[in-house]
């Protein structure tokens, strides 16, 4: 009487025949073509090859500009850079009442950091925060 | 470190695992692709799409398992780019006497393996998994990427076609060869 299993059968000995018949194929020896593929670099390391050629890029292209190799003579020209810059006059003026009255034309950043604490009515929150909140 | 585990990523393994793997997956697409030719390139491409992804390999499959998966998924695009070939040729060979092929090959050659090379490459996939490689239905289903039903519906439908295509060779001396055998039943798997 065949069961249900015996029914599913292909026929008796099948799983036999098919192992002779495959055993018979010969795999053909063959040099593994992955091996001739370059590794496949960890992602670490690609960030940082990544990273230093970024830093390269900028190096060169601060070179360029200050026509010296040396970082140093790339500091002292971004400062004579900024330095010479002309001060935004009229937001100075404007400013002029709320500052406490530092070397607004030598360092133009110097005033707006010192400004930003003051009209915060939390002085123990920080501004990010503070914008995050008001943003959702 | 059992033998068959492997670390992703691992160059020794993936390795160890060609040395394992390739002369079975040799041996799988050589159930559905007819040429040997293709067959080593099918095998040899499906090592290279494991190898460039071997970093990503999770082992909640067998690393085996997942090449087979591969070289099937690769064995079904050449079987359609063989089937184009086979047409291109029937195109050239019109009005002309039609190729007789080598009889020591026709000699040589199993039936079975020719009745299995016929069948669709997913059902031929199937049967030799199951029946070679002696996987479950379930890691078959797992190895493929199909519903365990599907693996059972397969095996049915290979096993019908198998019988109709090989019927009188099979029903004169086989049968009682291996009455004991019952790990060919596809339900309980």
């Amino acid at each position: 009487m065949a069961n249900t299993d015996e029914a599913d059968l292909v026929w008796p000995g099948f799983s036999w025949q098919l192992r002779a018949a495959l055993a018979r194929v010969e795999p053909r020896i063959a040099i593994p073509r992955y091996a001739a593929l370059p590794q496949a670099r960890p992602l670490r390391v690609t960030r940082i090859a990544l990273a230093l050629s970024l830093a390269g890029i900028a190096a060169l292209t601060a070179a360029a500009a200050a026509g010296s190799t040396n970082p140093t003579v790339w500091q002292q020209r971004i400062v004579t850079t900024l330095q010479s810059s002309p001060a935004p006059t009229p937001s100075t003026e404007s400013r002029g009442g709320r500052s406490s009255g530092a070397a607004v034309p030598k360092h133009p950043a110097t005033p707006e950091r010192s400004e930003e604490p003051r009209p915060s009515p939390e002085p123990s929150e920080s501004p990010e925060r503070t914008s995050g909140e008001g943003e959702h | 470190m059992g033998q068959g585990e492997y670390r992703a990523g691992s160059r020794e393994d993936f390795d160890r695992l060609y040395r394992v793997a390739y002369p079975r997956v040799y041996r799988t697409l050589s159930a559905i692709l007819r040429e040997p030719q293709d067959v080593e390139d099918c095998a040899q491409d499906a090592f290279v799409q494991a190898f460039r992804a071997w970093r990503r390999w999770r082992p909640t499959a067998p690393a085996e398992a997942w090449v087979h998966r591969i070289a099937v998924n690769r064995a079904i695009s050449y079987r359609r780019r063989e089937k184009l070939r086979t047409v291109g040729e029937l195109l050239r060979r019109l009005g002309r006497p039609a190729a007789q092929g080598d009889p020591a090959d026709h000699a040589t050659r199993p039936d079975l393996l020719k009745a299995l090379q016929s069948l669709p490459p997913k059902l031929a996939a199937a049967i030799v998994l199951r029946h070679y490689h002696g996987y479950t239905n379930r890691e078959i289903a797992a190895a493929i990427g199909v519903s365990e039903r599907t693996v059972g519906s397969r095996l049915r439908l290979a096993g019908a076609r198998l019988r109709a295509l090989l019927e009188p060779s099979f029903s004169l001396g086989a049968r009682p060869a291996f009455p004991s055998d019952k790990s060919e039943s596809y339900g309980k798997h």
